[in-house]
């Protein structure tokens, strides 16, 4: 046997070893499939009630547009827990989870309440028969596990089960998990945990629901309103958890569907949280979905809570913005699926010169200095620019860290680090660079978790 | 469809022999222009198992767009990337767990015959990464411009661009050993 074939046997031998690995995690996840459907059904996949259609090709419904009305947040904060739920092991106070918060997701945020009571209305009403394909695998769950009383406390097995299931094949929800007591992709406890921003913390907060630990996470950014982007949250979390497709896992791609830079801008100025707003009204285009009024969002978390005391929440729909951006698409549609199959020669000149500068080491936008451009970087500008345009530090940057980012990722020199150089980098990632997404990740998240947390201000009990 | 092309279906039918034959074929060759950027033989090694390994596990769907040589190539360029920026957080497996580490020299005058080109190929490798890649790719592997420019991400600009820095460095560095052979 020469050195070759001795080379071969070796990776061979290896290849093998993996490729048993994915068998068994696969027949893991159908496992934990099963056991989380009746969880599903209980959490909310949703948008069922009224967001779930056949996906027919868009035509934009002009629908009932109810204004909102303006609200001052503040006053009301998160619910107060209430008998039924099974304890503070971990809990996060509500100052806590106020300096944590980044402010890009200020309407983010806000999304979680309606879907779970858009559930609940879906387990009693028909709204199977409306699945999207988004929605599919989820709405199968409601309907082959229907809700029982048990489903909502799961053991804490289950839970586990569930956790290293999500690290395994969605590693974005690392932070997530990391953030609580729970596991690393090998199964084990992970004693400490980083700093949570942006987003995550809305996951960490559904997942608290999860656990019994929250009673109503609808509100989440604690502004006291329930809004539309509550409930397409909720649905982008659950999709992302329970789809287990790595093809479809990434909730936020929204550069794939809004490459109009352009229009995309002008999303940003409806909502502190643009990329939300759009993908939210790029969603209901798709699926051909109407705006609920505030009445129903009202009235549906109102039903999922049932008997169980209700906090003073402000409801709204949000369909001034939703309808401006709805207009702003102008009926073409078919640019946000052409862009799914975008080539090079595609880009506008100006673009790849720029991607081109990026790889060539000219234009180095690493905001996160790990030394290679990945999506860890989008995130930190979208976090830099929200707080810099919100004037809202949470003082996640070091003066040097700003002074670095506002040197070296201004892309395109006009003097402002914000959305245009996230949705550039994701255009450069995703299409460009052909991104691997999910190597990156975990490369970006093995360096995060490496780094001394700036702002470790979450504090959760480990379980016990 | 050149042999690699023809090995590689082959070995997607199942035939775990094609498999053998694709790296008795270009593993030298990968692991030489590996160590262009990496300057590590055993890393590089390391490495260009990591891009077998991918085209054993996931086998990926191999386009004829281009050369299965610059196809296979270009995996190993970017999972060589990766492969070096995990492994400078994730500590290494046990050397005794690799069944064979290759000595530079060994590989070296195997691949690369007469004693010029190793003369040569030293002195590619001492120079920046960039250039070392792409001198690499023209002069050992006699890849076309189109092919070393698709390996190395490059448009053919750039790519001319480089070539141009890179034999100007190379002339210099070929003076300073004292070696009057033309490039």
């Amino acid at each position: 046997m020469d050195r070759y074939e001795k080379s071969a046997e070796f990776i061979m031998k290896r290849g093998d070893e993996m490729i048993a690995k994915r068998k068994r995690r696969r027949t893991m996840i159908l496992r934990s499939c099963a056991v989380g459907a009746g969880a599903a059904a209980v959490l909310g996949i949703g948008l069922t009630t009224f967001a779930l259609r056949p996906p027919k090709k868009p035509t934009p419904s002009q629908s009932v547009i109810i204004a909102e009305t303006e609200t001052t947040s503040a006053e009301t904060t998160a619910a107060p827990t209430t008998a039924g739920t099974t304890a503070p092991q971990t809990v996060t106070t509500e100052q806590e989870t106020t300096v944590t918060t980044t402010a890009i997701s200020s309407s983010t945020r806000k999304t979680t309440t309606m879907l779970r009571s858009t559930t609940k209305a879906s387990r009693t009403t028909t709204a199977a028969a409306r699945t999207t394909e988004a929605a599919a695998t989820t709405t199968a769950a409601v309907q082959t596990s229907p809700p029982t009383v048990t489903s909502l406390a799961p053991t804490t097995e289950d839970i586990e089960e569930r956790i290293a299931n999500i690290v395994m094949e969605m590693p974005e929800m690392m932070p997530v998990v990391q953030a609580l007591p729970a596991v690393n992709e090998n199964g084990e406890r992970i004693p400490t945990f980083p700093m949570i921003i942006g987003d995550d913390r809305i996951y960490l907060k559904i997942l608290q629901y999860d656990r019994g630990e929250l009673d109503y996470p609808f509100d989440l950014n604690d502004d006291g309103i329930v809004d539309i982007y509550d409930v397409f949250e909720y649905e982008a979390y659950s999709f992302c958890r329970d789809q287990y497709n790595r093809a479809k896992k990434y909730p936020y791609n929204f550069d794939m569907m809004f490459p109009d830079m352009e229009v995309f801008e002008r999303a940003a100025q409806f909502s502190g949280s643009g990329r939300n707003t759009y993908l939210l009204t790029y969603y209901m285009i798709y699926h051909n979905i109407d705006i609920p009024d505030t009445e129903t969002i009202e009235e549906k978390a109102r039903e999922y809570a049932g008997s169980r005391p209700f906090p003073d929440y402000v409801f709204k729909n949000c369909s001034e913005n939703i309808s401006k951006i709805k207009q702003s698409f102008d009926g073409n549609y078919e640019q946000y699926y052409e862009a799914l199959n975008r080539k090079e020669e595609d880009y506008p000149e100006f673009l790849l010169t720029m991607f081109k500068k990026i790889d060539s080491g000219e234009l180095f936008p690493d905001a996160d200095q790990d030394g290679s451009v990945g999506y860890m970087d989008i995130y930190y500008i979208l976090t830099f620019y929200a707080e810099k345009s919100t004037g809202y530090s949470k003082g996640l940057f070091s003066e040097s860290q700003i002074e670095w980012i506002e040197g070296h990722c201004d892309l395109d020199g006009d003097g402002w680090v914000n959305v245009k150089e996230c949705t550039w980098l994701m255009n450069y990632l995703f299409f460009y660079k052909k991104y691997d997404y999910v190597t990156h990740i975990e490369m970006e998240m093995e360096y995060r978790a490496s780094k001394e947390p700036q702002n470790p201000v979450i504090t959760i009990k480990p379980d016990t | 469809m050149d042999n690699g092309a023809s090995s590689y279906l082959r070995f997607l039918d199942g035939d775990n022999d094609a498999f053998v034959e694709i790296i008795r074929q270009y593993k030298d060759g990968l692991v030489l222009f590996i160590n262009s950027f990496v300057n590590n033989i055993h890393v590089s090694e390391e490495a260009a198992d990591e891009a077998f390994l991918k085209l054993y596990v996931n086998k990926p769907r191999y386009k004829s767009g281009n050369s299965f040589k610059t196809w296979l190539y270009t995996i190993g360029r970017n999972t060589a990337l990766n492969y070096l920026k995990k492994s400078k957080r994730i500590s290494s497996e046990p050397i005794e767990d690799y069944y064979y580490i290759s000595d530079e020299t060994d590989i070296e005058s195997e691949y690369i015959k007469g004693e010029q080109n190793i003369i040569l190929h030293q002195a590619i490798n001492s120079l920046n990464k960039e250039y070392a890649q792409v001198l690499h790719l023209i002069y050992f592997e006699e890849l076309t411009n189109d092919e070393t420019a698709h390996i190395m991400g490059k448009t053919q600009r750039q790519l001319s661009d480089l070539i141009y820095r890179a034999k100007n460095s190379l002339r210099k560095e070929l003076e300073r050993r004292g070696f009057d052979g033309q490039i």
